[in-house]
């Protein structure tokens, strides 16, 4: 019970993540959007890892051994990976967004050439 | 428990700044906004005892990705019309 | 098309909250928590062991000779996954690169001065530009710390030179790097592609067991090959095998990588005026 809130967190940040790409009309914003998704994913994967009263999965200095406990290591590998790649597709994505700006004069998805109204 | 309070605390700062980058209609108070949420979830990421993580975050999320954004707005428009 | 939108908005979002309440409580993960406890010597030990991360917490420092599991698991065990994840930012900064060079004239690259801190136009702060001068070198400082202390304590490649390139936003943001973009660029793609070129490389070594084996942990102490045994320890920086190395070509691939990004998107910003 004590930490639920983070679980909470996480589904409110690919919640709200979601809503702004479903619903808004700026590209950057999209991005952003995009970025707080992921930043609730990343979150969720440390929060499966943690064991209270544990360490970090390093034993330079650690506790001896009869105390010693661990957070799990896998997830914080791949979030750690992660981070670095989630950083080089939104620069990606950025720049996409600057020629979309070039060619069609907007960042509003609605008016961008080509694309049908279907509300 | 005061690691409980904290980690309440810290949640509740990470949905009213997530909020709040979406809400805002002015792109770089919107970024700003995102920025300060990577840091809180630095903090976070620091007390659930992932300071690999944390380290990447705070280099990436506080001081890389808030730059390429500004210099995007710089390229295209700041408003959200 | 909004209905739709929306439909599925709650839809997902009402699987993750039944699906938050499915899952184990926050705190109590999957696994044996005293794994650590009555390991015997031996160099592979699986008593008792449930999970994946059991089998990494119990075995790692003593197959690899890291102190830090996460970094053996992010280059030793999961290497091919790291270097998956090495080309993808290869490609990114080269397709960002070859997009981005369509946006400005070649001619109009070096038409720059460069500006010593006592000599600033009226838009860069004099605070500013001292202030990144001395704060350089302690960034670029702490990311070769994290860079070569990876196997050891909190850090590794990708962080190191994520927190290096952060140094270089900081010389962009201060204006003192404007000049010679092309000669800056070529430069740093050539040391990026060098690092990716030394993780494959290392990878190749080990080929006689498998690609990207350790072959170099437990063996001769001079090239990082001390071996430690099982439990806390003070830290020696020969251990670890191909690790270091490894960590050493992400480190240098990321911060140049990012380097790249940060200086074509700058340049390109401050030529925002000719573009129209």
């Amino acid at each position: 019970m004590t930490d639920f809130f983070l679980y909470v967190t996480v589904v409110l940040l690919v919640f709200f993540g979601l809503s702004a790409v479903l619903f808004k009309r700026n590209l950057i914003k999209i991005v952003i959007a995009l970025n707080i998704l992921e930043a609730g994913v990343n979150l969720f994967f440390i929060v499966l890892a943690y064991r209270p009263e544990g360490t970090a999965p390093i034993f330079t200095l650690a506790p001896e051994l009869e105390k010693l406990r661990m957070v799990l290591p896998t997830p914080q590998a791949l979030i750690l990976t992660n981070i670095v790649i989630g950083f080089a597709t939104t620069a990606l994505m950025l720049v996409f967004a600057v020629f979309i700006y070039r060619n069609n004069g907007t960042l509003d998805i609605r008016n961008l050439k080509g694309v049908e109204d279907h509300d | 428990m005061i690691s409980s309070v904290l980690f309440i605390i810290l949640s509740a700062v990470i949905i009213l700044t997530a909020m709040l980058s979406l809400y805002f209609r002015d792109l770089l108070a919107s970024i700003v906004s995102y920025a300060v949420m990577s840091l809180v979830l630095t903090v976070v990421y620091f007390h659930l005892d992932a300071p690999d993580v944390a380290i990447a975050e705070a280099g990436i999320g506080a001081a890389l990705t808030i730059s390429i954004f500004v210099l995007t707005i710089k390229l295209t428009r700041r408003r959200e019309e | 098309m909004k209905l739709a939108s929306f439909l599925s908005l709650v839809l997902i979002t009402g699987f993750l909250f039944v699906a938050i309440n499915k899952l184990h409580p926050v705190g109590a993960p999957l696994g044996n928590p005293d794994v650590l406890k009555d390991r015997s010597s031996a160099a592979t030990d699986i008593i008792n062991v449930n999970t994946m991360d059991d089998y990494y917490l119990r075995n790692s420092q003593t197959e690899t000779g890291s102190n830090n599991v996460v970094s053996s698991i992010v280059f030793d065990y999961r290497g091919f996954d790291t270097l998956g994840e090495a080309t993808v930012l290869f490609l990114v900064v080269t397709s960002i690169s070859m997009l981005l060079s369509l946006l400005y004239k070649r001619e109009d690259v070096d038409d720059y001065e460069f500006r010593k801190p006592n000599e600033f136009p009226g838009d860069v702060s004099r605070i500013i530009s001292y202030g990144s001068y001395l704060l350089y070198p302690l960034i670029i400082t702490f990311g070769v710390y994290l860079v070569i202390h990876g196997h050891l304590s909190p850090g590794g490649g990708f962080q190191g030179g994520a927190v290096m390139a952060s140094g270089t936003a900081l010389l962009l943001v201060s204006a003192l790097i404007t000049r010679h973009v092309h000669r800056t660029r070529r430069i740093f793609s050539f040391f990026e592609s060098l690092g990716l070129t030394i993780f494959i490389s290392m990878g190749f070594a080990g080929i006689g067991t498998t690609f990207l084996y350790n072959f170099l942990a437990n063996g001769s102490s001079t090239l990082f090959g001390r071996a430690i045994p099982f439990g806390p320890n003070p830290g020696f920086l020969n251990s670890g095998g191909v690790l270091p190395v490894l960590s050493f070509a992400i480190g240098v691939e990321v911060f140049f990588g990012l380097s790249i990004i940060l200086v074509t998107l700058f340049h390109v910003a401050r030529h925002r005026k000719d573009m129209e």
